[in-house]
């Protein structure tokens, strides 16, 4: 039936270069496809210059992810990361992705941050006094928090989460506070609607949760691989997006030494290759008010971008609150000034500053500034001049291999309801922030 | 039928024991083509996903996987 021509339909005869990248899954006890035929294919495929990847199972027969639930589990996550890595999955034009920082927060354990800026639990809590900031998801990072706050945040075009990691620095005054402050990353790991939208990873570099030597390093790119496995991690173009929150803090850590900076960085790039995840884009915060960067902008060298995580316009301190637009008005400066920097930038809009409940009377001046929140209106109209600001400015928004820009920018923030940064449904608001991120970019969260 | 395809290339092909067979055929046997094959869409792959499956064949059918 086959005769001389067999040949023309052996896969292991017809191996040549430029096949598409491919993902084998086997058992060594397959008797049906021998283990000696995969092995001399593999070597074929490599051989070519193909990209071939095996996930070997030891012990397994043919058909061996079909008999073991968790083998198969784990087939379809690796699946879904190694197409992930090809480039696939972008075929219907780029609509802009749209993130939310997510800073979790919130715990029950006293003192808490619903208990004033200097967590003085002898400070009353303030929801009371402020019952329009309290949320309606949820008042604490717990899972069925997340599992709601997912919900909602998919249903309404919300592709993604940016959600700040701190890494617990030992000895550190807040040491304790960090393993709840990663709640937000916990919960969403563990969530079952975690298939409805994806979620990155924004490194919070403040003093105290800086990792400062190769130790601490390597402790936090654990649990950051751990979480790239997610089949949610955010890619761009096939790479894992990742942010590092503020340059100053990141170079002062590493004694303003680039080597060691980039030493870093490697280490982190390594272990995500090593996983199996390929490549990433790690990108870097930048104060809202810095100038034009220049050609030879050091840390360029080292970040494939820059974003900005919020911005307070340097305004005179005062009791009264300004108009929201003043605070729009700093995010579309900020954009105008990155423009032309030498490096891709993220673009960021503000959902509002207004750090009422946590001011204090010698707090710094960003902590003494206040603004309306926005309007559903003014809101949407600021969504609407992002939108056409990315369509406007081909070099916003994060880098693509060819060169181009994905169009994306995060909004500050999902719940920062000490700040005023708030696009999370409230006894005050509602629904109405989520709704205008609907009406300007859909709810099909692809 | 045909005016509905707006395709222009399989985005992955995937497929298990001798389905993994027929799923590296559409990436690699371009001599090998049905009477009324639509040539306008190209049915190569952007990527693979192989599940146990079939690598090789032999001039005997007794060899040849036909699981």
């Amino acid at each position: 039936m086959i005769g001389a021509e067999w040949r023309k339909i052996s896969p292991l005869h017809q191996i040549r270069p430029e096949m598409p990248p491919t993902l084998i899954f086997h058992g060594d006890k397959d008797s049906v496809a021998p283990f000696p035929t995969l092995t001399a294919f593999c070597q074929k495929m490599s051989e070519s210059k193909n990209v071939c990847e095996l996930v070997l199972e030891t012990g397994g027969v043919h058909g061996h992810i079909n008999n073991d639930m968790k083998l198969f589990d784990n087939a379809a996550n690796q699946t879904i990361t190694f197409l992930s890595k090809q480039q696939l999955g972008t075929t219907s034009g780029e609509d802009t992705l749209v993130g939310v920082n997510y800073f979790a927060g919130w715990w029950k354990e006293l003192p808490n941050k619903w208990h004033g800026q200097g967590w003085n639990i002898n400070q009353p809590d303030w929801r009371p006094k402020f019952p329009g900031r309290v949320p309606l998801l949820g008042e604490y990072n717990t899972q069925a928090t997340m599992d709601l706050e997912i919900e909602a945040a998919s249903s309404h075009g919300v592709d993604f989460f940016a959600i700040l990691y701190y890494f617990p620095q030992p000895g550190a005054r807040q040491a304790k506070h960090a393993p709840m402050l990663n709640r937000g990353l916990e919960t969403f790991l563990a969530s079952p609607n975690a298939d409805k939208m994806k979620f990155c990873i924004e490194y919070c570099n403040a003093p105290d949760f800086s990792a400062r030597n190769e130790k601490e390093w390597s402790d936090c790119v654990k649990v950051w691989v751990a979480a790239m496995k997610h089949p949610s991690y955010l890619r761009v173009d096939g790479r894992l997006v990742f942010k590092v929150h503020g340059i100053s803090q990141f170079l002062k850590t590493h004694n303003h030494d680039y080597k060691l900076c980039r030493k870093r960085l490697d280490a982190l790039r390594n272990a995500v290759r090593g996983a199996g995840l390929g490549e990433m884009i790690i990108g870097v915060g930048v104060a809202g008010q810095t100038p034009p960067l220049g050609r030879g902008w050091p840390p360029a060298e080292l970040f494939d971008f820059t974003a900005t995580y919020m911005c307070v316009p340097d305004i005179k301190t005062q009791e009264t609150e300004y108009p929201y637009a003043t605070l729009a008005q700093q995010a579309r400066t900020t954009l105008k000034n990155r423009v032309a920097d030498p490096i891709p930038w993220m673009p960021y809009l503000a959902a509002g500053w207004n750090p009422r409940p946590w001011t204090y009377p010698k707090a710094p001046p960003h902590y003494q500034r206040f603004f309306k929140f926005p309007t559903g209106k003014e809101f949407t109209d600021e969504l609407k001049a992002m939108k056409e600001a990315l369509e406007k400015h081909p070099s916003l928004g994060l880098p693509k291999r060819d060169g181009t820009r994905r169009k994306i920018f995060t909004i500050y923030a999902w719940n920062e309801f000490g700040e005023g940064g708030i696009v999370a449904p409230t006894k005050g608001r509602g629904t109405m922030m989520l709704d205008s991120i609907k009406h300007v970019f859909g709810g099909d969260n692809r | 039928m045909r005016k509905s395809l707006h395709i222009k290339r399989v985005q992955f092909g995937c497929g298990g024991s001798a389905g993994g067979h027929v799923a590296l055929g559409t990436a690699l046997f371009d001599s090998v083509e049905h009477a009324d094959e639509e040539l306008d869409v190209s049915c190569k792959p952007n990527a693979l996903v192989l599940l146990f499956s079939s690598l090789y064949s032999t001039p005997h059918l007794k060899d040849t996987v036909t699981r």
